[in-house]
């Protein structure tokens, strides 16, 4: 029996991981990999909170997490490839250095 | 501590530090893999919470779909050949290591967990997906049609955005090529 | 008042009920129905006469409020639940969906004539629109976690490449790369935050949440906080706010003003209904959960910071722009301002200030954007020299505009006036009623000293336009007459609102049912009974 408790504080750390890697990456491929962390790690606590309650909620809300998360990494990826045409890089710095010239 | 914690903390240590080498990863494909251990044991955990149909899940989408567009739009990215970049270079042998006996880790562990499940343990609180399904659809089914709406907008714009991009480019090619 | 032992209804009841959601639903199938056509029918246009099938998103609108308005008397009668309680059709979510279907209108009228527009494939361009309406009018209704989250993303994910839609020009690139990475992170916060509030509710639904405020517990105050991250996003509100500029700048006109209007309001919405148990305000099918003393004070501290920071800033920062759109950008977080420190006297007086004022603010943002897209048409220009000597070009146009901007100070006579008015007399109120009078009554004077700052830069167009010659660099703008005639109306409206307010007033009393007498929606069988729970406990062994 794991402690629900536990399955939350590991949700925060994945969870904290991914906005770390928000904040530190440059290459926007790699910060959209961090945002689906985050989104993984809040599913991650609603499965846990599922479990406390007993009740099938919880992971119903994951289910509803994975449709948002799929289309949004369509959405940035496509995107990613409009910059990476636009710009020919997915450096974030450097994207925001030619805006300035 | 029973087997299903043992599981559970085997999955959360791999999980966090496969997390961890995803941020730091030097290059994509790395990251991605790294990614696609993360996510393993992100689905041992929810198994072991309890959530055996949605760790099913995590598997098919997150590390099926969501994980292999990564993987598309980096080889994309590397087939234009607009720019050898370093973060979009094939990992090398040592790079790989670490991910295999993390991934290694977490086979481990599934042999506990299908251990587990054939000596009869159980959480004691298993959401079965009898339950998932007549909760979902019927006192969620207006979140099944919200969904679909998004899935139609993500499909919708990731065309609009990504199919112009596509042909732009090919008319870039052919300028610097042949013509 | 409200809350009440379930009452089980007879099974014909319970059918009538159930009948009645689906007709509450019908307007928002129109708009499924006009998404989908609208996407279908552009398939079979060439790319040149794509601009047709935004008759179709006019159509789908129109036919959408008309049939709204037919659901306003039945709505007023008695709020409607849908699907065990997630959606709620009340007289708060039927007007913000007309709210938002107007806005939509007027938007599509714009974008039929923009340039920034000009010669793209329209057909997705209307489908996202309508969808970003859609999602905008089930989060002012959603009543569950579940559709709030949904809803809320849809409405990102579909603004997200409306920013971007002018790809081709890099502007609209990074408008709207600059949106995703905000707004990704915002939900992922936001996303959290409604995880740790069902591990601590252990139910989906708003109901059982307001239940869970009245008892104190530090850490609902965090969740709050999280989720406030999601809100302050789609209000544009400190901290949240650093997107709005880029994104206001780069992405095409009309989808800037929907942006400005409708995707604010639908923050404004949901969080007004979100935290109305909290805040102790009876909005219709919520029961009122008094949350004990010290956690609400902390509640509107944060908010009261979070006003007063959004108001500042937006209005110092608007100080120093010579692009309109990042001017009106940094006006419009002035603007969350204003309404966030109205939202901060937690009555009823304060929600219905913040239906008034955003009729107002809608209507002098919608026309000022589209008099941005106009002069940009001719002048080739967002800058605000674009704006010199207008009044030689146009009388008209300068004359509303003019119009336009005075509302937006919140000078007389105009219906800004009115708006910062009743905002303003909500919080005395509040003030007068509580033992700590100063808290809201410095709130007041800060706001009424932002409005003097935001002066400065609104006079500063105003006289641009009248008192300067126009540059000799930049052609002469001829709008058309539909523009100028578009215009006058809002200008027009502005100072009719002024002039005979009643209607207004009594609609957003309507809208936020200070008027009607609330029935008892919470207590009928059918669509409110809780699914029987021992279904979800699975193996037991």
């Amino acid at each position: 029996m794991v402690p629900a408790e536990h399955a939350l504080i590991v949700a925060t750390i994945l969870f904290c991981l991914g906005a770390i890697g928000v904040l530190v990456r440059r290459n926007f491929l790699f910060v959209l990999m961090a945002i689906e962390i985050m989104l993984n790690a809040a599913g991650l606590a609603f499965v846990a909170a599922s479990g406390i309650h007993g009740q099938p909620d919880g992971q119903i809300f994951f289910l509803f997490i994975l449709p948002v998360a799929a289309a949004e990494v369509a959405i940035g990826l496509a995107l990613g490839v409009l910059l990476r045409l636009r710009y020919g890089t997915l450096d974030l710095w450097q994207i925001a250095q030619t805006r300035e010239d | 501590m029973t087997l299903l914690a043992v599981i559970f903390y085997i999955a959360a240590a791999v999980a966090i530090l496969a997390t961890g080498a995803v941020l730091f990863a030097r290059n994509a494909v790395n990251a991605v893999l790294y990614l696609l251990v993360s996510l393993f044991g992100v689905a041992l955990m929810m198994y072991s919470l309890g959530g055996a149909f949605v760790a099913i899940l995590e598997i098919i989408v997150y590390a099926g779909a969501i994980v292999v567009l990564f993987l598309f739009v980096i080889m994309m990215l590397n087939i234009a050949r607009i720019e050898q970049h370093k973060d979009l270079q094939p990992p090398t042998r040592p790079q790989l290591l670490v991910p295999v006996i993390l991934a290694l880790v977490l086979m481990a562990d599934l042999g506990i967990a299908i251990y587990a499940a054939a000596a009869g343990v159980s959480s004691g609180k298993t959401i079965t997906v009898t339950a998932i399904g007549e909760t979902l659809y019927r006192q969620h089914y207006l979140g099944v049609e919200l969904a679909s709406l998004v899935l139609l907008i993500g499909l919708i714009g990731a065309l609009h955005l990504g199919s112009a991009a596509w042909f732009t480019h090919q008319k870039e090619a052919n300028q610097d090529g042949t013509c | 008042m409200i809350s009440g032992a379930p009452v089980t209804l007879s099974l014909e009841a319970s059918v009538l009920e159930t009948l009645r959601g689906f007709y509450a639903l019908w307007p928002y199938l129109i708009l499924v129905a006009g998404i989908l056509l609208v996407l279908v029918v552009d398939w079979f246009q060439s790319s040149a006469k794509s601009q047709r099938v935004s008759w179709i998103a006019l159509l789908a609108c129109l036919g959408s409020a008309v049939s709204l308005t037919k659901l306003w008397p039945t709505v007023l009668d008695r709020p409607v639940l849908l699907g065990w309680n997630a959606l709620v059709f009340d007289p708060f979510s039927v007007f913000f969906s007309l709210f938002f279907l107007v806005a939509t209108f007027i938007v599509i009228t714009t974008s039929r004539t923009s340039k920034e527009l000009a010669g793209r494939r329209m057909g997705e361009y209307y489908a996202l629109l309508l969808t970003a309406t859609l999602s905008a009018a089930f989060l002012a209704a959603s009543q569950n976690l579940v559709l709030l989250y949904l809803s809320f993303e849809t409405l990102s994910l579909s603004s997200y490449v409306l920013a971007g839609y002018a790809k081709d020009r890099r502007e609209g690139v990074e408008s709207s790369l600059k949106y995703v990475l905000f707004g990704a992170v915002a939900s992922g916060i936001m996303l959290y935050g409604l995880s740790l509030l069902y591990g601590m509710v252990g139910s989906l639904e708003l109901r059982d949440v307001a239940k869970m405020a009245s008892q104190p517990s530090l850490s609902f105050l965090l969740v709050m906080v999280l989720l406030m991250a999601g809100f302050a996003f789609k209000m544009s509100a400190v901290p949240f706010h650093f997107w709005a500029p880029d994104v206001y700048q780069g992405a095409p006109t009309p989808v800037t003003a929907y942006l400005s209007v409708v995707s604010k309001a639908a923050g404004f919405a949901v969080f007004l209904r979100f935290a109305a148990p909290m805040l102790g305000v009876p909005l219709f099918s919520q029961a009122v959960e008094e949350m004990p003393k010290e956690l609400l004070f902390a509640f509107l501290s944060l908010l009261w910071i979070l006003a007063t920071l959004t108001m500042t800033f937006g209005n110092l920062v608007a100080l120093r722009q010579t692009d309109i759109k990042r001017l009106l950008a940094y006006s419009s977080i002035a603007h969350a301002g204003y309404m966030l420190a109205a939202i901060v006297a937690h009555n009823q007086a304060a929600y219905e200030a913040v239906v008034f004022y955003f009729v107002a603010y809608a209507i002098a943002n919608l026309g000022l954007f589209f008099a941005a897209q106009v002069i940009h048409a001719d002048k080739g220009t967002f800058d605000i020299a674009g704006f010199r000597g207008l009044v030689h070009d146009s009388p008209v146009l300068a004359a509303s505009i003019a119009v336009l901007l005075w509302s937006l100070i919140g000078l007389p006579p105009s219906a800004g006036f009115m708006g910062k008015f009743f905002l303003f007399v909500a919080l005395v109120k509040q003030g007068i009623a509580s033992s700590i009078a100063s808290f809201y009554y410095v709130l007041v004077l800060i706001a009424l000293a932002n409005s003097v700052i935001s002066l400065y830069y609104y006079i500063g167009i105003i006289r641009q336009m009248a008192f300067y010659e126009p540059s000799t660099m930049l052609p002469v703008c001829r709008p058309t007459f539909t523009a100028r005639f578009g215009l006058a109306t809002a200008a027009a409206l502005i100072v009719a609102i002024q002039l005979y307010w009643q209607p207004l007033t009594d609609l957003s009393r309507a809208a936020t049912g200070s008027k009607t007498p609330v029935r008892a929606v919470a207590s009928y069988g059918l669509v409110n009974s809780t699914p029987p729970r021992n279904l979800a406990v699975g193996d037991q062994q």
